[in-house]
């Protein structure tokens, strides 16, 4: 379909999705910020009343027994409670779709003890709570923890942590930006390890691959759409 | 522990005889209670008020004249500062309220220089409670002191209630942190600090208890509504103590 301009071509793309002629919405070659745009748009774009957008990472990290789904590396810088719980879901929800029937989730912080003072303890504690009395369903939920305790088995020994998810987590929510942006750049550029990701909570998912990204993860993330779409 | 007797006797066993030091010991109640107590041998009383009248009010019993002291203050404000003076200078083992004034006595404990409290200490108030259809005493907090705890003082309150169940031989004492729902959102800013608290008891950071909420009084103390509710919190069913988070809802069952 001919459009003169690229945001043009993410509204037209945007439309086709709102009409039910398209499934999913991936991004081509245009900036991040005028796709999203069209996502956004109150009329005419993706999105439900009090829906949150969040990116959602599948990757293969190279050293690690098994595919790592985490979030939130690209669109929200600084999650709040609410928001936190929402990307918890949908890592979940991911997980499920690949197939993991309880996926074992470890909220990342700063250290694995409740500090109220440190945010990222205080909100991991909350949320590993609410998972308790079944507010957030199935997974099994274990935070705060620290990285090492959340990939590395040995660790948990040596801490004394017990928690299943530790050693063992299909799933990592980070608290910030930063942290997650950092491991999602890391692994890809230091461990060399492949990933995909995909956006989740509009009305349907969206591919938001970066230009840097190869045509294998690319691919992957087509993949992941496809199957949650 | 089943009643309250319970404590008196353990008392007894322990062997000790702890100094009181009674604050305005001028009404009959306190009187009695501190001879019943002398002379089971457990307490040594230490009267500071008016000497006539505590005289006066000690004819009704028979405590031998060796089994206490008294200290001729007539003066409430100047007895009161005496019995925490005594406390402070290691004369006595424990301050006990006479016939005076809330409010004076605490302006006394809670002064800064001649007073108990060390610095940023937290006082809170804690309850023991022999209730008839429950099964065995049921220790709550703060139902005085505190009207609106922050998480800290939350945190206080539950480490004074497990230390109480220790001394009254809980080895392992189930806290219950009541609020009005098990949900935990941060409309409830009570829940989101119960979270928090029961996680940090879960990581070792309050130690020698067992620690759940947010729950309700009826998930606390009644193992029918966790089947109605499913919801798994098994080693709490039957708490030993209570947390409330503001005093109000549980004035009623203290006061009878």
């Amino acid at each position: 379909m001919h459009c003169e301009h690229d945001l043009e071509a993410a509204t037209k793309a945007v439309a086709l999705i709102n009409a039910g002629e398209g499934d999913f919405l991936m991004k081509g070659l245009l900036s991040t910020d005028r796709y999203m745009r069209a996502i956004l748009n109150k009329e005419q774009g993706l999105m439900n009343p009090g829906a949150i957008l969040s990116h959602i990472t599948v990757a293969e990290p190279k050293n690690y027994h098994k595919l790592l789904i985490f979030g939130d590396v690209a669109i929200i810088p600084l999650p709040d409670l609410n928001q936190k719980v929402a990307i918890t879901n949908y890592l979940i929800k991911t997980a499920h779709f690949l197939g993991i029937e309880r996926p074992k989730v470890g909220l990342l912080a700063a250290s694995e003890q409740t500090l109220p003072k440190i945010p990222s303890c205080a909100d991991a504690a909350i949320i590993s709570k609410m998972a308790q009395r079944g507010q957030i369903k199935g997974g099994i939920i274990e935070g705060p923890l620290g990285m090492d305790l959340i990939i590395d088995h040995e660790s948990a020994v040596i801490k004394g942590m017990k928690s299943e998810v530790c050693g063992d987590a299909d799933c990592i929510l980070f608290p910030n930006i930063e942290a997650g942006n950092t491991f999602y750049k890391t692994i890809v550029k230091l461990l060399k390890s492949e990933l995909c990701a995909i956006v989740m909570g509009a009305r349907v998912p969206c591919v938001l691959t970066s230009r840097g990204d190869s045509e294998r993860s690319k691919l992957y993330s087509i993949a992941l759409a496809a199957m949650l779409a | 522990m089943r009643k309250l007797i319970e404590i008196a006797d353990k008392a007894k066993v322990l062997g000790k005889k702890t100094r009181v030091a009674v604050a305005v010991a001028e009404d009959a109640n306190s009187i009695g209670a501190l001879c019943r107590a002398a002379s089971e041998g457990f307490v040594h009383p230490i009267l500071i008020g008016n000497n006539s009248r505590i005289e006066g009010l000690l004819r009704d019993y028979t405590l031998p004249a060796a089994g206490y002291t008294i200290v001729d203050l007539p003066n409430q404000d100047e007895a009161t500062r005496e019995a925490v003076r005594m406390v402070k200078s290691a004369e006595a083992d424990v301050l006990m309220k006479g016939l005076v004034g809330t409010d004076k006595f605490l302006k006394e404990v809670l002064n800064k220089e001649r007073g108990l409290l060390p610095p940023k200490a937290v006082m809170s108030y804690t309850c023991a409670l022999e209730l008839p259809k429950y099964h065995k005493l049921l220790l709550i907090s703060d139902t005085a002191v505190l009207p609106n705890p922050d998480l800290e003082q939350k945190i206080a309150m539950v480490n004074y209630s497990v230390k109480m169940a220790h001394k009254l031989g809980i080895a392992k004492p189930k806290v219950a942190l009541i609020t009005a729902t098990e949900k935990v959102s941060s409309g409830m800013p009570n829940t989101i600090d119960y979270a928090l608290i029961s996680k940090m008891a879960e990581r070792g950071q309050i130690k020698g208890c067992v620690v759940d909420g947010p729950l309700d009084i009826f998930l606390a103390c009644d193992p029918s509504s966790l089947e109605i509710k499913g919801v798994d919190t098994p080693s709490v069913a039957m708490p030993t103590s209570a947390s409330f988070p503001i005093w109000k809802p549980p004035m009623p069952s203290t006061k009878g």
